[in-house]
């Protein structure tokens, strides 16, 4: 008897994807005719697949082997697209894989999105019950741990209002509250840590900690926040393509991934394929510039620079309500997030290649390294976000007009703000 | 911690590219038996929220088809129903037809109303399709109360026939359900299955008798008429609530009939499950 949680044997997905601009082209009335054929042949595809078939195929996961000991906390890294989500679902049942096999022994819980499957009619009780059983959970177990997960939740006052009645946040901790209090053996988690207020994200930490820790559980988990992986997992692995590129300690591992972050940020950055979005705009690069539009290769803390991102508009069309967001990280943290839809009230329409300008006043990061990530939208719809755009230095700068900078030595990377004590 | 493997051999789950020929996982089904009695009281719940009418509306849909038939086909068109009056004769079909083509239609539906769900959560995906013949049984009881109501006013009372409606529904349902499984997940893929579905009912309700009797098919076309799973059971629920015959050879072959469809579809579904959310 092999004694691992969760074995994996060449485990391989593989996609179709339909080529949405393909699809809509008609030039002759012969082809309008015979375009309902054509379509059906392109929907059947997306599950028939025949031998030697290459088209358009794409293999979100290759060959994949793991050997999960029981109790160990792993992490899973990787850029949009590496196959970090695929390999979840497939590993939660939601999706087979096409080809290879996995094991799991225990009691699985997966939780891939906090609060799927609320019904807003229904109130928190009744979605408590609801939404634990869709997980697996017994009646009998609801009922003996309910006034834990109300009470874990924080929304006593409101459980027997209807959820469409919850702020966001209400919602978020009530689903949270729900998964958390699961009990399986084997936990699934993506991203989920990623939602809800700060307080409620240290509890849900907090929790998730007690899960790993304390009670031996094995747990897979994704985020893209290299401060939760490192806080909460013991090992990790990284994922590039659909294959496992590097596993290891967990230290290892986040550094590992932070260094080709690096090689890969200064690629170009219209043949990347890390990115998610339906494309039909890409950005094609970002520059630093000062006001008089010179090139900049590394601001200073409290310059006052122009972030230009440039596009390249791949499928024509006019753009109407874009929405585009500029993200400054660090090697591990999100530093601070510009969004035009917070900002200015002007919509943006984009109709041909060109590029947008971001002003950034008193630029607040202290000295050291850090990405861009890039977003676009139009009509709610991702057009083209890709993670580590480009990577750039910060030098120290003057940035609190006092003539003094942080002390030689200090290298945390960090956001700074205009402070003064009062003495 | 680690420790070693569960000892509930139950929690052992391998993962593999789908194989349609494995039969469904019993033991599976019945640990999620609680989450299947929730999503029907919940999904009956919901339904009725913040509607002005709440229950009433339950009564509005048969009410309204029997005031339209009685309308067009008995007092315009003066169908002849014999010795029942047009109301009775429309109103007792009325009320199969309207669980039969209600378990249809939530069945085909049903994974694409839930695809938010089945991308993001895994449980026996067969009960999806189950759901909605079964939550239309209390609607059903109550409308059948409100029939026999108005079978009392013109003065129908009905007889031991009367049990027969729990076989007939169990028929319906195993076909609602049936083609629950068939089409659902071919929704998924191909949108335009909903739509023919929509125009395919628009018709059936007409190859039934239920807006004209039996008697104005030809005598020698009855049987070919009667094959149609759908006639031979409105026919015969009719039957068991006012006592005209029942077409008992005709009941079974619908019965047979829906048997075949259920194993078919069943090896559809299963050849389909483990990929649906590939399709979506």
């Amino acid at each position: 008897m092999s004694n691992f949680a969760i074995e994996t044997y060449n485990l391989s997905k593989r996609y179709r994807l339909i080529d949405a601009a393909s699809s809509s082209e008609k030039n002759s009335v012969l082809e309008y005719l015979i375009s309902p054929y054509r379509r059906f042949k392109e929907i059947r595809s997306l599950t028939n697949f025949k031998e030697n078939d290459n088209k358009n195929i794409f293999w979100a996961l290759k060959d994949i082997n793991l050997q999960i000991d029981y109790g160990d906390v792993i992490g899973i890294i990787g850029r949009n697209g590496a196959g970090k989500s695929t390999l979840l679902k497939i590993l939660s049942k939601i999706t087979a894989p096409t080809t290879g096999k996995a094991i799991l022994r225990g009691r699985v819980n997966s939780l891939l999105e906090v609060g799927t499957g609320f019904s807003p009619e229904l109130t928190g009780r009744e979605n408590i019950y609801m939404n634990g059983t869709l997980h697996g959970m017994s009646k009998k177990e609801i009922d003996r741990k309910l006034d834990e997960i109300i009470d874990f939740a924080g929304i006593e006052r409101f459980i027997d209002i209807p959820v469409k009645r919850y702020s966001s946040g209400m919602g978020v901790r009530l689903g949270f509250a729900v998964a958390a209090h699961l009990e399986p053996e084997i936990l699934i988690v993506d991203e989920v840590l990623a939602v809800g207020d700060a307080e409620f994200q240290k509890k849900a930490i907090g929790k998730m900690q007690d899960i790993s820790r304390g009670q031996g559980r094995t747990v897979l988990f994704v985020s893209h926040s290299m401060a939760a992986v490192e806080n909460l997992c013991t090992k990790a692995f990284i994922l590039k393509n659909g294959s496992i590129m590097y596993s290891g300690q967990v230290k290892d591992c986040i550094n590992k991934y932070l260094e080709t972050n690096t090689d890969e940020a200064k690629e170009n950055l219209i043949t990347r394929k890390d990115r998610k979005g339906n494309g039909n705009i890409l950005f094609n690069n970002v520059v630093i510039m000062d006001l008089n539009r010179n090139l900049i290769s590394s601001p200073s803390s409290g310059d006052n620079i122009i972030v230009r991102m440039y596009y390249s508009v791949i499928k024509p069309g006019e753009y109407r309500n874009c929405r585009i967001s500029c993200e400054i990280h660090s090697s591990r943290n999100l530093m601070f997030i510009c969004s035009s839809e917070l900002v200015g009230s002007k919509e943006i329409v984009i109709n041909e290649s060109g590029y947008i300008e971001l002003l950034i006043e008193n630029f607040p990061v202290s000295k050291g390294s850090y990405f861009f990530t890039l977003f676009l939208e139009s009509n709610n719809e991702i057009l083209d976000w890709i993670d580590g755009a480009s990577i750039f230095d910060v030098i120290d700068g003057d940035f609190f007009g006092y003539g003094k900078n942080y002390p030689n030595g200090w290298n945390g990377n960090t956001v700074l703000i205009n402070h003064k004590f009062i003495v | 911690m680690p420790q070693g493997p569960s000892k509930e051999e139950k929690y052992y789950t391998i993962i593999e590219a789908s194989n349609p020929w494995k039969p469904f996982d019993l033991k599976e089904i019945v640990r999620y038996k609680d989450m299947l009695y929730f999503k029907i009281i919940n999904g009956y719940k919901a339904q009725m929220k913040q509607t002005i009418f709440g229950y009433f509306w339950v009564f509005f849909e048969p009410v309204f088809n029997v005031l339209f038939f009685s309308l067009v086909f008995g007092a315009i068109v003066k169908i002849n129903t014999g010795e029942i009056p047009y109301v009775i004769f429309n109103a007792t079909a009325v009320l199969g037809w309207g669980f039969f083509s209600a378990s249809m239609n939530g069945g085909i539906g049903s994974l694409l109303n839930e695809s938010g769900i089945i991308q993001k959560i895994y449980f026996p995906r067969i009960f999806i399709p189950l759901i909605p013949s079964i939550i239309k049984l209390p609607d059903f009881i109550l409308q059948f109360i409100l029939t026999l109501i108005l079978m009392a006013f013109f003065g129908f009372y009905p007889g031991f026939e009367i049990f027969l409606i729990i076989p007939i529904l169990l028929i319906m349902m195993i076909y609602g359900f049936s083609v629950g499984l068939l089409l659902s997940t071919l929704i998924l893929q191909y949108k335009d299955v909903s739509k023919l579905w929509g125009y395919f009912m628009r018709f059936y309700i007409y190859a039934v008798p239920l807006a004209y009797p039996l008697t104005t098919i030809p005598p020698k076309y009855q049987w070919l008429y009667l094959l149609n799973p759908g006639a031979a059971l409105i026919e015969s629920f009719r039957g068991a609530l006012i006592g005209t015959p029942i077409p008992w050879a005709f009941l079974g072959t619908s019965l047979i009939f829906s048997l075949i469809l259920l194993y078919v579809s069943a090896v559809i579904f299963r050849i389909r499950e483990p990929n649906i959310v590939d399709t979506l």
